[in-house]
Order: C-alpha cells, then structure tokens, then sequence
C-alpha cells in the first residue's frame, strides 16, 4: 500500500502518526493506491470500482440516527456535551467513514480524531467505544473482522494522539448494522463507518 | 379404535391447516434442465388426506432435487395401493418409468406403519419393497422418510428430506431490530425459534452430531460479543468466548470435541481452535491480515480460512494445528467462507469478481471452479448432507431470502419468507 504524505508543514507531524498507523496495521486491505485525498473533502471518498449491485436491499434493521447522538453521549458529563454537539467543534465529528476494503483512516478526520484524542486525554475516567461498521459486500465474518480493524485503526489514532488504551474498547457490528439501506455507493459510503461512542461507566 | 383413529387424523388436519400461517419457506422449483427420472407416487391406500398428503410431500421432495419428476396427482390412471391392482398398460401411457404404491396402517400403539413398493411399469417388477414406522402427529416426516428412500434407491446416495436447517432473521418489529436464531425442516416448514434477541445473531454452525449449535450473540448494552453453544435438546447455552473484540465464525471440528473461530482480543483477527473438553485454547495464525471463516476438512486434519494477507481476500488452507499456510483460490477476484462437501473433494465459496459475489464450487481434484449462483450479493453457502445441493442466502427487494441450487448448478429452487433471512447452515445427516 502506498501511503502519501502531505506537504503541509501544519499536517506533516501528523501524517507521520497516521503513516506509522497504516504500516503497524500490516496486511491491510485495500491493494490499490488509494487516491490522495483533500484533507477538507466534504463527503466520504467514492469507494474503489467495484461490481455495482442494482435493485437490492441492504439487510439487517436500520439504525435510528437521531439516537446516536443520545447514544454516542451517554457517558459524557452533561456541562461537556455542548462541545459535542457544536458544529464547528470537531468532537461532534463521531463517526469516522473509509474507504472499500480499506481501515486506513481518511485525512479528512485526523482534526476530529485529535480532539477526540485530547478529551479523553484529559478525562481518564471517561470511556470510549469504537463500533466497526462496512458495507453489504462481501462475507458477514470477513466484514466483522473488516469492522474491528477499522475500529482498531481509530484505536491507533487515539491512543498515539495520548488517549490511554484501558479507556477504549472495539466493537464490530461487520455489515449487521448499515446506517443506510440501498445497494448502492451512496449507500455503501456511509456504512462503512467508525462509530465513537461515549459509554456510561 | 376408528374415533380414536379419527381425532387422531383431526388433529393432524389442524395442525397442517396451522402450518403456512407461521414462517414457512415455500420451496418452488424454479428451473431444471436435465433430464429427471418421471415417476408416480401414487396416494397410498389406507385412509383419507393423510396418505394422499403424504405422497404429495414426499412427490415435492424428489422434485425439488431436480432428479425426478413426480407425476401430478390428476394425471394419474387410477389409485392402485397394492401390486395386483397395477394396470401396466395403462400406467405405461403416462410416460413414468416407475410408480410407488402403498398403504397406510395403525401399527396398534397409536402410530402408522407404512409399507410400500417401487415398480418398474415396463418391466413389470418391483424395484425395492419398504417399511417405515412413523409416529400420528409426524406426517412431513413420514413422507421424507418415504422420499429418502426412492431417492437412495435410484441415485445411490442418501437423501437429505429429514435434514434441518438453522438460518437467523431479522426484522423491524415497531422500529426495534428482532434478530431470531431459527431451526426448520430442510423445507422451511416447522420452524422454531431457537433463541431471540434485538442484538444481531450471527454465523449458525451445527455440532457433526445435529445436537447443538453455535453462534454469535451481540451484546450491545455490554458492548461485547458472545460466542455460544446452545443444545437444541435441553436448551443449555454455554459461553465459550467473550473476549474484548471479536468473538466469531464457529466451526465444529468433525468430531465434535473442537471448535475453531475468530478472536481478536490478542489485536488481529486470528483464528484459534479450541478443545471443549480440556478448555484449551490454541491461536492456529499469526498474521497481520484479517484472518477468519475457519472451516474443517471432513477429516479434521485441515482448516481453510478466509484472509486478506494477499491483498483481496482468499481462500488458504494449513494443517488444523497450525503452522504452513497455502493459498487454494485463483479465480475471481475474491474468494471468501469455504467450505468443504461430506467427501472432502469439494468446497463451496463466495466468489466476488464482475458478478459480484456468487456461489461457486471447487472441485478439488481438477481445481475447476464453478459459478452456482447468479448474484449480485450472495453468501453463506453451506451443502446438503449428502454434497448434492447447496444453500445460500442471497440479498434482493424485501431482504434477503435463501436458495437451494443443485451442486453442479443445473437445478434451483427458492424457500421465499417475508422479511430477512439469511445465513443458512444446513444440518448434518439426520436420516
């Protein structure tokens, strides 16, 4: 896998961290050069050309968006919780989107990662879970272990921007649990997918 | 005797009307090129709907294979039960090769006892004679029972009609997910929930015994994961695995003593076997790919997986204790979640390429791979007890729903359910 690096001074420290990410996460998929992405791309990445499937459902319950943001806060002190939900703040970016067969996490969310990072940095007794998600395609086991290296991938984020590693724990839900149904890449986008959830403890 | 007899049959009646109304797969044999044996089971003599259903079960059996193509009841010349009562000539014209005839009798403790013949119309003899004991309130199996035997009897392998299979559903009930762990005849018909949870039930494996099953439960409130054995008979649920991370892919080794699955709690997915008896657990790989979907050669000296560590994912295969792993998939694109036939020369996979993902078949021997199925997004295959078919799931409008396909390709038919079912593992013998 080719990983570039960015020019920018400003993100150059933290290319390398991600860098070192995509080598420790040996064997990861994705064989083709990933294109070089804009760090500010507003939307997820069109996934590498794949067969496109045409008139199918995606499978399994839809999960019911409003109550993420209820969910993914739950173990966040309430005098805190505006800061997640601002807009402009990058903790309320808490779901991370990747590329087909890929867990290497896009530049786009290094911002949000490191503020994720620094929170849990200086709050040790709060705990965050990373749910793994990927798309329909391909097998449901392959796509859990897919989901859980991608979890593993914001894990290695987190922890080398100064999270501590007992305060993070993964789970992968593999294809079981699409934010979006459809068959198609639109679909397909935003189904691959880390969700940072704050647990109650 | 005959109102016992009676409220017997009524109840019986009931229970049939009762049937359709919970899940039933519908088997309906979409397309079947060969050529297949025209035979007649003729409604056995005896009594009432109960023999005439029976044969009609059983005449659906063979159909479904593809093997056969039963007669249909309103074509038949005449209801003969016993040998003397064939008119050859006449049988002859309808163009079936062989008629089964029989009859239905109290055995005098409360059950039937069926007797039956497979003639030859041409030659005007009996192919085979057979006698099965079936319980009053068990008349599919009966018929299966009776459909086992003319299948053995003409294609020279066991049957798979009394087989069962394990699948999971999922639906919306009133905006919350229900995951359903379900076991069913080899039709769909009888259905049972096994276990249900609003957490995803995934990856049914059955113990070589048809005893036990094992998946994986979500618990999402604890953010784990639980990999389990549930014994169909007494209910008891065992936790084999709840580490931090992925707890996953179940599969019994032949003999039942060892289950190889997917853990991540040491970081990367790897597969790892474990002794249900001594609590051993032993890691099989050591990669820095995803590796997972373990499957055993049937005689337990082999495991195949599932990994990316060439790049796409594809099929590998190394000694079931581990160490030099060979890679056995080069066609398509990918290649994911093999598994072996009861003979060990065949493997049955997801094939991803220009097609999506389909069902193929790896013939071991000649390593020719065949495309089974048509896509886009199929999964799961899993074969019959005998190798001669396969299950799978494939996704369409409505949700997924499961499929039947002959092994060589030639033959498909459909079990159809409203919402989502998927994952089919389908029994170890049973007959």
């Amino acid at each position: 896998m080719k990983t570039q690096f960015a020019t920018s001074q400003r993100k150059y420290a933290l290319r390398l961290v991600f860098a070192s990410l995509v080598i420790a996460l040996a064997g990861c998929a994705g064989n083709e050069p990933l294109p070089d992405e804009p760090v500010d791309a507003p939307v997820p990445q069109q996934a590498e050309q794949r067969p496109a499937s045409s008139g199918g459902t995606a499978s399994g319950p839809q999960i019911d968006a409003s109550r993420l943001n209820e969910r993914g806060l739950q173990g966040i002190p309430m005098e805190d919780r505006a800061m997640f939900l601002d807009p402009n703040n990058p903790l309320s970016t808490r779901i991370i989107y990747f590329d087909f067969d890929s867990s290497q996490i896009p530049a786009r969310f290094e911002q949000a990662i490191t503020a994720h990072a620094n929170y849990l940095a200086n709050h040790r007794n709060i705990t965050l879970r990373l749910e793994g998600h990927t798309d329909e395609r391909g097998t449901r086991e392959y796509n859990v272990g897919l989901g859980e290296r991608r979890a593993q991938a914001v894990e290695r984020g987190l922890t080398l921007s100064g999270a501590g590693a007992e305060q993070i724990t993964t789970l992968s839900f593999g294809e079981e649990r699409p934010a979006a149904f459809g068959s198609d890449d639109s679909a397909y986008d935003k189904n691959r997918r880390v969700e940072l959830i704050y647990v109650k403890r | 005797m005959m109102s016992m007899r009676r409220i017997r049959l009524m109840g019986l009646l009931l229970g049939l009307l009762a049937l359709p109304a919970q899940a039933a797969l519908e088997v309906n044999v979409r397309e079947g090129v060969r050529a297949a044996l025209p035979i007649a089971l003729v409604p056995f003599g005896g009594t009432d709907q109960f023999d005439v259903s029976l044969t009609e079960i059983a005449s659906q059996d063979l159909a479904t294979t593809g093997l056969f193509k039963p007669l249909a009841r309103d074509r038949m010349l005449g209801q003969p039960s016993r040998v003397e009562q064939i008119n050859y000539a006449n049988w002859r014209t309808t163009e079936v090769d062989n008629i089964v005839v029989g009859s239905v009798a109290p055995d005098g403790n409360g059950n039937y006892r069926i007797t039956f013949k497979i003639v030859d119309v041409y030659k005007e003899s009996t192919v085979g004679s057979y006698q099965v004991f079936a319980k009053s309130n068990d008349l599919r199996s009966a018929a299966h029972m009776v459909a086992n035997l003319v299948y053995e009897q003409f294609i020279g392998k066991k049957g798979y009609f009394l087989s069962r299979l394990a699948y999971v559903t999922a639906r919306n009930e009133g905006g919350t997910p229900r995951y359903r762990l379900m076991v069913s005849d080899y039709d769909g018909q009888n259905p049972r929930v096994i276990q249900s949870s609003r957490d995803p039930i995934l990856s049914p494996a059955w113990a070589p015994n048809g005893s036990q099953l094992a998946y994986v439960a979500f618990d999402v409130d604890r953010g784990r994961t639980v990999l389990r054995t549930h014994d169909l008979n007494t209910g008891d649920i065992r936790e084999v695995s709840a580490r931090q991370g992925i707890n996953g892919a179940p599969a019994w080794s032949p003999d039942g003593s060892k289950l190889a699955m997917t853990l991540s709690f040491r970081g990367n997915p790897e597969i790892y076997t474990y002794d249900l008896g001594s609590k051993k657990l032993s890691q099989v790989t050591f990669h820095g790919a995803i590796d997972t979907e373990p499957a055993w050669s049937p005689d337990g000296q082999y495991i195949v997986f599932t990994s990316d560590r060439g790049g796409k994912p594809q099929v590998y295969r190394m000694r079931a204790t581990g160490g030099q792993v060979e890679r056995m998939t080069f066609s398509g694109e990918s290649n994911q979640r093999a598994s072996f036939g009861p003979d060990g020369d065949k493997m049955t996979l997801v094939q991803g390429g220009d097609g999506g993902f389909r069902i193929a078949v790896l013939d071991l021997n000649t390593n020719n791979t065949r495309i089974v199925s048509r896509g886009p997004l199929d999964e799961s295959p899993s074969f019959a007890p005998n190798g001669q078919a396969i299950i799978y799931a494939k996704s369409g409008r409505g949700g997924a729903n499961l499929a039947v396909v002959s092994s060589d390709g030639e033959v498909r038919s459909e079990l159809a359910q409203s919402g989502d079912v998927r994952e089919p593992a389908w029994s170890p013998a049973g007959y």
